[in-house]
């Protein structure tokens, strides 16, 4: 029962960024190789995770590790990951420390702290996505909000003041919200069951006892933090002045890894299936408006940092809808996109910085033609584009298309979401409008007649500090930059050629929560009451309940009804 | 309660008094022992109080845990306040007669933290208030005290005058409350009230008692409506002696507002009466707002914290609001979940937790001032992590304590006030707390920006602090982490504190003469109301 690996794979960078804090000013060096050495260690474990895990049954949560923490208050320490939380996992361990790696020539000034800080990053992420206690959860989602606030706010560029506040407000504002409907839930628990927890299984059972109206509260409350985390359309201001103003790891750290997105998934929408139902179609607008008013606005960016941001935010989008859609496809093309999107904006993010690094520029305008100077680097740009522009072969590819599918195939009667072509076809589009600021991006950049900034012009323009001098004839990658690249475009071609793995070890875990939702959603005394802005929810099941009110001439539905196979979140 | 009782007030007292003639000698050198005194009394009251909160201690009297409770807190946070002043006074000119008060300064501190200590081992209202004075007169001197400058002159006297005010609003009150029930002993009252309210409501003039009751100690609280003095006198005041203030007479008003408002039982909730409750939580939603939006437009650390701290008596009152009573669902038999916190016990964790960071807090600051003036604005703690980095740790594990992030035992606090407030069915309180609770964010933020995310401005100089100045500050952090991880020790100590007051009245829970003439003649409430009036 008591599997060490998960706690370990946190007590590492937790005890490897203490000893970055504690380190003695006078130790030579800055760090940054024991930091890396140290963040290896869980990318190390993590391979043993992937060795172990039972993948026929990934919808169980395996490697569990519990004990207990605060037991007046229901808190266990207790670990555990399902499919779903091992891939985030693994992508937790891969990218850390390709950006700690990356980091090393671009923090010149108080890095062991900033490594002491990516590391507690580090440690929190992973708890993110491995806890499996509710409280847990929050305690590490809210905590990687002081690394992250530190790392943007003293590594970062010249509104790097105002970009850490803002991330920081925005996301606290959210998750008081988000913590005080999880004390509810909790307290709803004890007045049913006896006993006060944050359990996951406990809150599942307390969420989807109540009332439709609580519920909906209850949802808003989980909402406003998980949407501003993700962040959603019209909460996502902080998200690309973040990115734009963070250090490339920072950057990194922010747009790679999708806790709003998570929590959606794991929390919001299982817990309160009735009200996420009801919710399912505003929600779903505001994913495709994020997604066009993404896409849109990373066409006409001509700062590439703000591109990438914005394209994050489409992808978010996209990932939201398609968890929306309650399909097994809609809710693995949700994962994926988690997954995908992680890698590509990350790997651009990167790229973006070792340009900068070169160039001391983000302006589109100001470069041209890098393929002549930096073939390498070029290379590497251009298939991290096209992943991003979703072409075939590649990992993005594979999640917009089959979260496009889910989307379109949820409100079909086998499947019992309520989304359908109305969403995909819009969705779609934000496809085609990936394709076209990605290749706007790679046509200018990377082909082209060279034109490079001279660097004394670029100079001024930056935090003079925080950035070292640029060379006066950029060179290709180092050795130490391919070694950051290469795994990440490994990844891209991999996920997007032989994506199988993935799909079948998620398939129990997606399909588990599928039916829950709906189930729950469909044994609720409310359902038809809730159903009826969405008669499609009425389900043939229901015949003869006595509550049935008479659906306004829409074609029956069905759900999908499948008993709760390996369900096990107990 | 025999003297035994009494055992860690009469050590804080006779320390008190060694160190008032030990101020007196002649020679620097044995002055110098002042500190020392002080803290050693204070060590020992501690252990005398740790070892009266040991269970089946005076099970008779009434509200027994929330009485240790008090002591262990005065002793305690009382020990940090003393590390913190370790050079109080500090000398604007070291001359002869600075250090003649050296001795005087601990010494009122020490009868400060004996009142709040034996503040809720009273059973009577004169009692109450002698206790509730013996906290804030010497804490009228220190304010002045401090040092030369006009600043704390000016805030010496708003602090006494309005401190005066404040007493006669509420020596008025207990007046009342005196008319009402015809004597000042809280069993009488006590009694009183639930015949009262056994009959439909009680007089007008009882709950105007109340009410003087309320605002007269919002004062001490530095809640609305008696808040304005706070953001002067913590700003004049000399850093020691504002932590002091921020701690002492806050926890003392919260625990006499307490022991009042079990006078009435709890029970307040005919129409006119439940005007009390809700004019409580309307206090604390407005208290709330008003120290967190007015802290937004401060630019000084010390008026910032001013306010802060009125803020957090906004949440401690709505705590207090919410009452000791535990939901039907929550008192299942056998259970001892963590809903089971009344609002009571969340009060009383919020109160060690808001001690701890403040004064945490506050050390840093103390730390900071260096010998030309006070690091006192934003600008005067640029940098600070890069030339101080344990200070500029230490003050930042505080300061997320208190905006209230995971992992530090102001998160605790706050999740045990909305808990209680859910499960009051109060959801919209919850929310009003961690709304404010946001706001709050941004203020602390900025000073956390300021020390890490800006270089330094000038060199900061920092005089030669004392050990024991860096150990409160690294202690009170400790805790502060501590308690936020592993809350065992104070959550049984403030639950047993906040579940010993009773959520119904009887005669029994308060001892006195006529308490034992209920319960040898006429058990039960049902014939209360022949002797109460």
């Amino acid at each position: 029962m008591q599997d060490p690996i998960l706690p370990l794979m946190m007590l590492i960078p937790l005890a490897g960024a203490i000893l970055m804090f504690l380190r003695p000013r006078s130790a030579r060096g800055n760090g940054g190789g024991f930091a890396f050495v140290i963040s290896i260690l869980p990318t190390v474990l993590g391979v043993i995770l992937a060795a172990r895990f039972d993948y026929s049954h990934g919808g169980q949560w395996q490697e569990r590790f519990s004990c207990n923490w605060m037991p007046q208050f229901g808190v266990r320490f207790s670990l555990g990951i399902d499919a779903i939380g091992l891939w985030l996992t693994l992508l937790t361990v891969v990218l850390t420390p390709l950006c700690i790696l990356d980091s090393f020539d671009k923090i010149r000034f108080r890095a062991p702290e900033f490594y002491g800080w990516m590391l507690l990053l580090y440690a929190a992420m992973i708890g993110v996505f491995t806890a499996h206690n509710v409280l847990l959860f929050y305690l590490f989602f809210e905590f990687t909000l002081i690394p992250t606030f530190f790392i943007v706010g003293i590594w970062g560029h010249s509104r790097r003041r105002q970009a850490a506040g803002k991330l920081f407000l925005y996301a606290f504002s959210g998750s008081v919200l988000l913590l005080t409907a999880l004390i509810y839930l909790a307290w709803v628990h004890q007045r049913t069951f006896g006993s006060f927890s944050f359990s996951l299984a406990g809150l599942y059972q307390a969420g989807r006892s109540l009332p439709l109206w609580q519920q909906s509260l209850v949802f808003l409350g989980l909402l406003i933090g998980f949407a501003i985390k993700v962040p959603l359309f019209p909460v996502h201001t902080w998200m690309p002045l973040a990115v734009t103003e963070s250090p490339t790891a920072g950057a990194v750290m922010i747009a790679g890894f999708k806790l709003g997105a998570y929590g959606l998934l794991r929390f919001a929408i299982p817990m309160l299936p009735l009200a996420a139902l009801h919710a399912t179609p505003w929600l779903a607008w505001l994913c495709v408006v994020s997604i066009l008013f993404g896409g849109l606005v990373s066409w006409v960016q001509r700062d590439m940092k703000q591109l990438v941001a914005y394209s994050v935010v489409s992808h978010l989008g996209l990932c939201v809808l398609a968890i929306l859609a309650l399909t097994s496809s809609g809710l693995i093309g949700g994962v994926l996109v988690m997954l995908n999107s992680g890698i590509l904006a990350a790997a651009l993010l990167m790229v973006l910085g070792m340009i900068y690094r070169r160039y001391h520029t983000r302006d589109i305008q100001a470069l041209s033609g890098l393929a002549r100077r930096l073939p390498a680097l070029g290379f590497f740009a251009v298939v991290f584009a096209l992943g991003t522009a979703a072409v075939p072969g590649f990992n993005g590819f594979i999640s917009e298309i089959i979260s496009l599918v889910g989307t379109y195939v949820s409100g079909a009667p086998i499947h019992g979401g309520h989304l359908g072509p109305m969403y995909a076809i819009p969705a779609a589009l934000g496809m085609i409008l990936g394709a076209l600021y990605m290749i706007y991006w790679v046509a200018r950049i990377i082909f082209g007649p060279l034109e490079e900034p001279a660097v004394e012009t670029a100079a001024p323009l930056l935090a003079a500090a925080t950035v070292p001098p640029a060379p006066a004839v950029a060179r290709d990658l180092s050795l130490r930059e391919w070694c950051v690249l290469t795994p990440l475009a490994a990844l891209v071609f991999v996920l997007g050629i032989y994506p199988l793995p993935l799909l079948t070890s998620m398939q129990p875990a997606v399909d588990g929560i599928r039916s829950q939702v709906l189930a729950a959603a469909a044994s609720h005394p409310q359902k038809l009451l809730a159903a009826a802005p969405h008669p499609g929810v009425a389900g043939g099941r229901f015949h003869g309940s006595g509550l049935r009110l008479a659906p306004r001439s829409v074609k029956p539905k069905t759900f999908d009804l499948r008993p709760p196979s390996g369900i096990a979140d107990r | 309660m025999n003297l035994h009782g009494l055992l860690p007030e009469m050590i804080m007292l006779a320390a008190a008094a060694v160190i008032l003639l030990n101020g007196l000698c002649p020679r620097e050198s044995v002055r110098r022992a002042s500190q020392w005194l002080a803290l050693a009394g204070l060590v020992a009251a501690f252990v005398a109080a740790w070892r009266l909160a040991a269970p089946g201690q005076h099970a008779g009297w009434p509200l027994w845990p929330l009485a240790t409770f008090g002591s262990l807190l005065a002793s305690g946070v009382g020990l940090l306040a003393v590390l913190a002043s370790w050079n109080m006074p500090f000398k604007d000119q070291p001359t002869e007669t600075d250090s003649a008060y050296r001795g005087e300064y601990f010494a009122l501190l020490l009868c400060s933290l004996a009142g709040l200590s034996m503040m809720a081992k009273v059973n009577n209202l004169i009692w109450l208030f002698l206790a509730l004075e013996l906290v804030s007169m010497p804490t009228y001197i220190m304010v002045a005290a401090g040092r030369g400058q006009s600043a704390a002159q000016e805030a010496g006297v708003k602090y006494f005058f309005l401190g005066a005010l404040s007493a006669a609003v509420y020596l008025f009150g207990f007046s009342y409350l005196y008319g009402f029930a015809g004597s000042t002993r809280f069993s009488t009252i006590a009694a009183a009230f639930h015949s009262a309210l056994a009959l439909g409501h009680p007089p007008a003039i009882a709950l105007i008692g109340l009410l003087m009751v309320v605002l007269g100690i919002s004062y001490k609280i530095a809640a609305v409506p008696l808040h304005y003095y706070a953001p002067d006198v913590y700003q004049g005041a000399a850093t020691p002696v504002t932590a002091f203030l921020a701690f002492t007479p806050k926890a003392a008003g919260f625990i006499a507002l307490i022991l009042v408002f079990n006078l009435t039982g709890w029970q307040l909730s005919s129409s006119l009466a439940g005007a009390v409750p809700a004019l409580l939580m309307a206090l604390a939603v407005v208290t709330m707002f008003v120290g967190n939006v007015l802290a937004l437009l401060q630019r000084n650390l010390k008026r910032i914290l001013a306010y802060s701290s009125i803020a957090h008596s906004g949440y401690m009152l709505a705590a207090l609001a919410l009452g000791p009573a535990l939901s039907p669902e929550a008192t299942r038999p056998g259970e001892l979940g963590g809903s089971s916190i009344n609002g009571l016990s969340a009060l009383l964790f919020y109160l060690a937790a808001y001690s701890l960071m403040t004064l945490g807090a506050f050390a840093v600051l103390i730390y900071l001032e260096g010998q030309t003036g006070a690091a006192e604005d934003f600008d005067g703690i640029a940098g600070l992590a890069g030339e101080h980095p344990l200070a500029a740790g230490c003050m930042a594990v505080c300061l997320f304590s208190l905006i209230g992030m995971p992992g530090t035992v102001g998160f605790l606090g706050k999740l045990f006030i909305v808990q209680a407030a859910l499960a009051a069915h109060h959801p919209v309180l919850a929310v009003i707390i961690v709304i404010n609770a946001a706001i709050a964010a941004t203020y602390y933020l900025r000073i956390v920006a300021a020390m890490y995310l800006r270089a330094a401005a000038t060199p900061l100089t920092v005089r030669r602090p004392a050990l024991a100045l860096k150990l409160s500050a690294a202690v009170a952090t400790f805790l502060v982490i501590f308690f936020g991880l592993f809350p065992g020790a104070l959550y049984r100590q403030s639950v047993a504190g906040g579940r010993s007051v009773p959520t119904v009245y009887s005669a029994a829970h308060w001892p006195g003469r006529s308490a034992k003439r209920t319960a040898v003649g006429m058990p039960g409430s049902a014939r209360a109301g022949l002797w109460a009036n």
